[in-house]
């Protein structure tokens, strides 16, 4: 009422006969009720502030420990590596050891004679004469029916000679070796 | 000038409600900070706050030249017996012996020496564990642990070292590269930061790198096997045999017998486990006269057809020099002075060196300085030079036939590695590379210098090889050229006279003697059945070569010459 009263002093013209009694009502309820609105917020913002202030202070605690929890299982994972390293690089080792043992030269050399073998008295060097380079087709039957040398291919030639090679340092070194 | 009733107790309620909700969550948030901050968290492990776990890291393992493994970290396996609970205690000593290899007797004495725990033996073989656990004797225990194990149990143990229980590597390569095969512990510590808030600190393992060594496990098993055999039958009281490729300076075996188990290191003297090649000075004896002959050549002062009027005696420094069998040989040439190892003729060329000269090649040749090989505990040796107040004029006669003077079989062998050179002499290694992981850091020959010409050089090995084809034939190869001095010396007793009764028995060389690819040195302390070099230890030098010569498959001069 008291505001209808304001508005009259002001001189806000009322329509004359023609302004219904509702109007008027909803008129001055709408204002009363924006008024009691901001009288209301200016009466409940400290609370606001304290629900804000606790949304953040939950918002980080729960960021916190979402943090701390994964950072622990972070951890827990990296430990679980680690120790899976560890056996791992522990199986290579026991692995190794195992491949070393199986060729330790005594193990060896046992089997070796359990099989028949014997160590060498006498290392022998023969000489290796590679193949020539293959002629061409060509050049070759000329050579042949120029020479008239042997059908026999180039690799069993040299297979003959390095035999007789073999065979003769044989027969050079046979004094010296016999007691 | 009020709000409605109703509106305002509704938006009271809810605004209430709300808080009411909100509070119920940041005291539940809160509550857990508070606990999680005053008690351990349950990913915090027991004493992870008190102290940081720490995370060993693997000591890296130690191969030889072709990648077999000489040393590594695995379990070990300690047999103990429980002596109270054994009834039967023979029986059991008699079961033990065949797979621990210790004679019945020995742990049956072991078993009744005293009561309680008793320590038997350290094994690493799975097989010989597991027959241990399948007999099932009360008693016996079997205890893993981790451990340093080396396969091949005595096999290179000199150089090799050991790590004991404690995790301290001590002689050998173990020793000389700890800082590089220990690697670095990692770490795991929870902490609290300013706040008083929790986190992990975590410091990641750093395992130790490989080694892989120049020796090659095949050579040094052989001229292990030969230089025992050798102690053995002429019933010496050690031998040293070393193997050395001349031209790079590589170390291809070292051996020293008796030896000892690293992976037991059970040994009545612990002086066992020093490595005598490095660490045990000798007086070289008539080996040396290979340097004093290259030198006066290098000098200038001699020819190998120079000659002297040998007597039998020479006087130097008031001290009277004689040969090795009192024996005079008139007219001699260097050449047969070398042949026959003449310790008149070796005074008579230090004398015409000059003692300046002669202490300046000594010194050029490395003597009583260590000669930098990368193994723990080397010695230098000792050489009293002019101006020493204990050095004598007579010293420059006795030195030149390798008395009076100590050097380590690996400075002696050096020398002669460097003639077998061409004259330059060559730091001596046994590390090739180092692996870490992908980066491989090779380690290259090293050059120590020049000590002597070419020509000086090839001088002295066309006399060696004289000396072996007509004197020294003990040491001879059919069908290769060897170049080789023996040497007989004696050993000082703490009184400063010689002992009369023992001798060093040596024989160094290299084969083949114009393109060397072995330089040896074999050494026999006190030996009973011989005690002259070449009767000693010329054989076993012979027998090493040889048996090398197949094994790395140097082909005999005449074919290796063919092939050029």
């Amino acid at each position: 009422m008291s505001s209808h009263r304001t508005m009259a002093a002001q001189g806000e013209p009322l329509l004359e006969g023609v302004v219904s009694r509702d109007a008027v009502d909803r008129h001055v309820t709408g204002t009363l009720t924006s008024k009691a609105m901001l009288r209301q917020s200016s009466e409940v913002s400290p609370w606001f502030y304290v629900l804000a202030l606790l949304c953040l202070v939950s918002l980080l605690a729960f960021l916190y420990l979402a943090l701390a929890n994964y950072v622990a299982c972070e951890m827990d994972e990296t430990a679980i590596l680690e120790e899976k390293i560890q056996k791992t690089k522990d199986a290579n080792n026991k692995l190794r050891l195992e491949i070393v043992l199986k060729e330790d030269p005594v193990r060896i050399q046992q089997e070796a004679k359990q099989m028949g073998f014997a160590e060498a008295q006498r290392v022998e060097y023969l000489e290796v004469v590679l193949d020539e380079p293959a002629a061409s087709p060509a050049s070759s039957g000329q050579q042949l029916s120029v020479t008239g040398a042997s059908s026999a291919p180039g690799w069993w030639d040299n297979m003959v000679r390095q035999f007789r090679d073999w065979v003769a340092s044989v027969r050079e070194t046979e004094p010296r070796d016999s007691p | 000038m009020h709000m409605d009733a109703p509106i305002q107790g509704q938006l009271y309620r809810r605004a209430f409600a709300l808080a009411a909700l909100l509070l119920i969550v940041v005291a539940v948030a809160v509550g857990r900070l508070a606990y999680l901050q005053f008690h351990r968290p349950p990913w915090v492990r027991p004493n992870d706050e008190a102290q940081p776990i720490t995370l060993p890291a693997h000591r890296g393992n130690i191969y030889d030249a072709h990648g077999y493994l000489l040393a590594v970290d695995a379990t070990v396996y300690d047999i103990e017996a429980m002596s109270d609970q054994i009834t039967d205690r023979r029986k059991v000593a008699q079961v033990l012996a065949p797979l621990l290899q210790e004679p019945a007797e020995e742990l049956q004495r072991l078993l009744q020496s005293k009561s309680g725990k008793i320590h038997l033996k350290r094994v690493f073989r799975e097989e010989v564990v597991k027959s241990i656990q399948d007999l099932g004797l009360p008693g016996v225990l079997v205890i893993p642990k981790p451990g340093r194990v080396y396969p091949h149990e005595e096999l290179a143990a000199s150089v090799l070292g050991f790590v004991n229980d404690e995790g301290k590597a001590s002689y050998g390569v173990e020793a000389y590269y700890d800082q590089f095969l220990e690697g670095k512990a990692g770490s795991r510590v929870v902490e609290r930061d300013a706040m008083g808030c929790l986190r992990y600190k975590v410091q990641p393992a750093r395992d130790g790198t490989d080694l892989y060594l120049t020796l090659d496990r095949n050579v040094q098993w052989i001229v292990e096997e030969v230089l025992a055999k050798a102690v053995e039958e002429n019933q010496a009281k050690k031998g040293i045999a070393i193997v050395m490729d001349p031209q790079t300076g590589a170390i291809l075996a070292m051996a020293v017998y008796p030896t000892y188990d690293p992976n037991t290191r059970e040994v009545v003297d612990e002086n066992v486990y020093m490595n005598s090649a490095i660490s045990e000075p000798y007086e070289p004896g008539s080996v040396f006269k290979i340097v004093t002959i290259v030198s006066a050549l290098d000098a200038g002062v001699i020819t190998p057809s120079s000659t002297y009027y040998d007597q039998g005696r020479i006087v130097v420094g008031g001290r009277v020099i004689s040969n090795a069998n009192e024996a005079a040989y008139g007219q001699t040439t260097m050449t047969d002075l070398l042949a026959h190892s003449l310790n008149v003729g070796a005074a008579h060329v230090s004398m015409k060196l000059g003692a300046r000269k002669f202490y300046d090649y000594v010194e050029r040749f490395g003597f009583g300085q260590l000669t930098g090989v990368d193994l723990a505990y080397e010695l230098t040796g000792w050489v009293r030079q002019p101006g020493d107040r204990d050095w004598h004029e007579s010293d420059l006669g006795t030195n030149s036939f390798g008395q009076g003077l100590a050097a380590t079989p690996l400075q002696m062998l050096c020398a002669v590695a460097a003639v077998a050179n061409q004259g330059v002499m060559m730091r001596p290694h046994v590390v090739a590379r180092i692996v870490d992981g992908d980066r491989i850091t090779e380690i290259p020959p090293q050059v120590a210098g020049r000590v002597v010409s070419a020509e000086a050089a090839a001088q002295v090995t066309e006399m060696l090889v004289y000396a072996v084809d007509n004197v020294l034939t003990l040491a001879a190869i059919p069908g290769y050229r060897v170049a080789g001095k023996s040497g007989t010396s004696q050993i000082a007793m703490p009184s400063g006279d010689y002992d009369p009764e023992a001798t060093i028995a040596s024989f160094a060389g290299y084969v083949p003697a114009d393109d060397p690819r072995l330089a040896i040195l074999v050494i026999l302390h006190r030996p009973e059945k011989e005690h002259w070099g070449i009767k000693a230890a010329a054989p076993a030098f012979r027998e090493i070569a040889q048996r090398l010569l197949a094994l790395l498959a140097v082909p005999p001069d005449q074919v290796r010459l063919s092939m050029q």
